[in-house]
């Protein structure tokens, strides 16, 4: 058996600041080379700090964790600081939601470009520039050679979402994480940048963790996805399996709630209430009390078990 | 206070005529947010307005209550129009339309308790106060809060769909016939957001409202508007019934839009973009089609002359494609 490209394993964040705040709970994820994985929550469920802890993002003196995510085989959480940075961009990369907040002002394109380039390859300036070009094109920024003079703040949505893309594979990176890449963008902008990834992704042999609130995403672009609630996972699964027989309460509940495919004007089913406050849990199933089909079991945390290819955190199916 | 419909059934509740807002970026160069837009909604209506960013329909919004005021044009309430003498006043509107914006938090005054917000339009416009505290009370139960838990809470204890719940009963605190949504289900999340929309549709029936709908969300809109205007830089590109709009569209700006829709089956996704590039600047729009740069069917015609919008049964289109003789091949002969 081959070794999976990112495995997490019973993976918890707490965040020790102020407050002590525990925002992942007990997240195992795997995923393969050439494949992509969609993780869909909503705000604060958890998704967008579990993928920054695969890149150890999160600020060290006040993040503490639990489990293992190994990446190629090693231990993420276990890496000294400078092994960090010599896996960020070299075996793993990110593509964030905010490109005008995540390119660097005061330099061109070109110059973030050129500059990543010439110290990884070791080439000089002119080379670095040519290969900054190409990546530009690969991206199908038009007029590339044009644009490397150009500063983020001058481009377009879209065209600053490429090139934040172009700099995440310049170091061809086995592992993408994209975390809600083209929520900023407009519809048209949008479809464009997830076909662009889902080339990419295919013609460069990543593997894509894909973070996402919109369900309709991860049906364009997710193989496997995996759902979270209050920090935890409920679901995980082939897209297909997941969106069109969801096993868990939630995932359905959500589904169901779509105003995709609903008739027009008609009462839409909704979900009661808010997700709850991560600090006040309820015990057991953190969605029972927004559940339909809730009863006195749920008042345990249900083990995560496979039920026809999926994977359900429910005590039900 | 509730104000009387005094137009009659046939008369639009609100009438747009060539609505321009221009904002300056420096001496020589312009912002065309809102260029030439004209419009009606009729009562008890809800009309969908869709478009991308920069094209105008915030800044549409905007206008329609008279929170900036426009460079050129005129709005005609129920037969009245707007800050002519013999018109409406600009204080009678605000009681007559009102908004409900796209982020809850930004919009409610953080020092000022839910129920301080809600009495604050009712005794600006001279209830007693008693008066003004029993009307936030019954507006918190309207938009299904819970007067004796929440009316006490400040902005930040509430979450967010509890906070758009509150800026909806703000919305109606002075009993409107008009109310504008800015976006209002965009920021919340998805278990939420049906919450909102069913309680929308509720108050469309119960208090005989009439909505502008705007949003980016075409999924959205089709769900909640019987008419869609759809905006492009700062134009009306489209507009007619929700169903004819969406099942035949007649611009092929509409047409991309819809085409690039993501759907929930994994089975049918898009395998090409439907449209390329980005929507332009708004910055001094070349003359022509405001499309034509990102047309799959731009013909010389679309950079010489602005198309006109073509009513055909109350479902228009602003194209060359659709005028007999425009001088694009694809027009009716």
């Amino acid at each position: 058996m081959t070794r999976a490209l990112l495995e997490v394993r019973n993976l918890d964040v707490t965040f020790t600041g102020s407050r002590r705040l525990q925002a992942v709970r007990d997240v195992s994820l795997s995923l393969d080379r050439g494949r992509v994985l969609c993780i869909i929550g909503e705000s604060g469920s958890g998704k967008s700090v579990t993928m920054q802890a695969v890149m150890r993002l999160l600020p060290e003196r006040t993040t503490v964790y639990a489990g293992q995510i190994m990446l190629n085989g090693r231990n993420v959480l276990a890496m000294r600081p400078a092994d960090l940075q010599r896996i960020r961009g070299a075996e793993v990369a990110m593509v964030f939601q905010e490109p005008m907040s995540a390119l660097d002002p005061v330099h061109t394109i070109g110059q973030l470009l050129s500059r990543l380039i010439a110290r990884r390859d070791q080439v000089g300036r002119q080379a670095a520039r040519a290969r900054a070009i190409q990546l530009l094109e690969l991206v199908q920024v038009p007029d590339a050679a044009r644009r490397m003079d150009a500063y983020p703040h001058e481009l377009s949505g879209g065209l600053r979402q490429r090139a934040m893309i172009a700099l995440a594979v310049a170091t061809r990176p086995a592992l993408l994480l994209a975390d809600e890449p083209t929520t900023a963008l407009d519809a048209t902008v949008q479809i464009q940048v997830l076909l662009l990834l889902r080339r990419l992704q295919r013609e460069l042999d990543m593997g894509l963790v894909f973070v996402t609130h919109d369900l309709g995403v991860a049906a364009e672009i997710a193989d496997d996805v995996a759902v979270m609630y209050a920090g935890r996972l409920v679901e995980t699964g082939p897209v297909d399996a997941v969106l069109h027989a969801p096993a868990h309460p939630y995932t359905a509940a959500l589904l169901a709630s779509s105003v995709h495919g609903a008739a027009p004007g008609s009462r839409l089913p909704t979900i009661l209430g808010a997700p709850p406050d991560p600090n006040a849990l309820p015990p057991g199933c953190s969605f029972a009390p927004r559940c339909g089909f809730a009863q006195e079991l749920c008042g345990v945390i249900p083990e995560m078990r496979m039920v026809e290819g999926h994977g359900v955190r429910c005590v039900l199916g | 206070m509730t104000a009387l419909d005094r137009g009659g059934p046939a008369q639009p509740l609100l009438i747009a005529r060539g609505l321009e807002k221009r904002f300056p970026l420096d001496r020589r160069r312009f912002v065309h947010a809102v260029d030439g837009v004209s419009f009606d909604v009729a009562k008890g209506e809800t009309l969908g307005v869709v478009g991308e960013s920069g094209c105008g329909k915030s800044t549409l919004a905007r206008l329609l209550v008279d929170l900036i005021a426009p460079d050129a044009g005129e709005l005609i309430f129920d037969g009245e129009a707007v800050g002519a003498p013999d018109g409406i006043s600009k204080k009678a509107l605000c009681r007559n339309v009102q908004m409900v914006f796209q982020d809850s938090y930004a919009s409610l005054n953080p020092r000022m308790t839910i129920e301080a917000t809600l009495a604050f339009g009712p005794r600006a416009h001279g209830t007693s106060r008693a008066a003004a505290r029993a009307r936030a009370h019954a507006l918190l139960a309207t938009v299904g809060l819970d007067p004796a838990r929440h009316g006490a809470c400040f902005p930040h204890m509430l979450s967010g769909g509890q906070r758009q719940r509150v800026n909806i009963a703000r919305a109606l605190s002075l009993q409107p016939r008009l109310v504008i949504m800015d976006e209002p289900v965009s920021a919340l999340d998805k278990s939420v957001e049906a919450q909102v929309l069913n309680l929308l549709l509720d108050l469309r029936r119960d208090l005989g409202l009439t909505y502008v709908f705007i949003s980016h969300d075409l999924a959205v809109v089709r769900h909640v508007a019987d008419r869609v205007m759809v905006m492009y830089l700062g134009q009306v590109v489209e507009i007619g019934p929700a169903e004819a709009v969406y099942g035949q569209a007649l611009h092929p700006y509409t047409r991309g839009l819809l085409a690039s829709r993501l759907s929930l089956d994994p089975k049918r996704r898009i395998d090409q973009a439907p449209l390329a590039g980005d929507p332009p600047s708004p910055v001094d729009p070349p003359p022509g089609c405001r499309f034509a740069g990102r047309c799959p069917y731009v013909e010389a015609v679309c950079s010489e002359r602005a198309p006109i919008l073509q009513a055909k049964s109350g479902h228009a289109a602003a194209c060359h494609m659709l005028v007999a003789g425009s001088g694009h091949r694809r027009a009716p002969s």
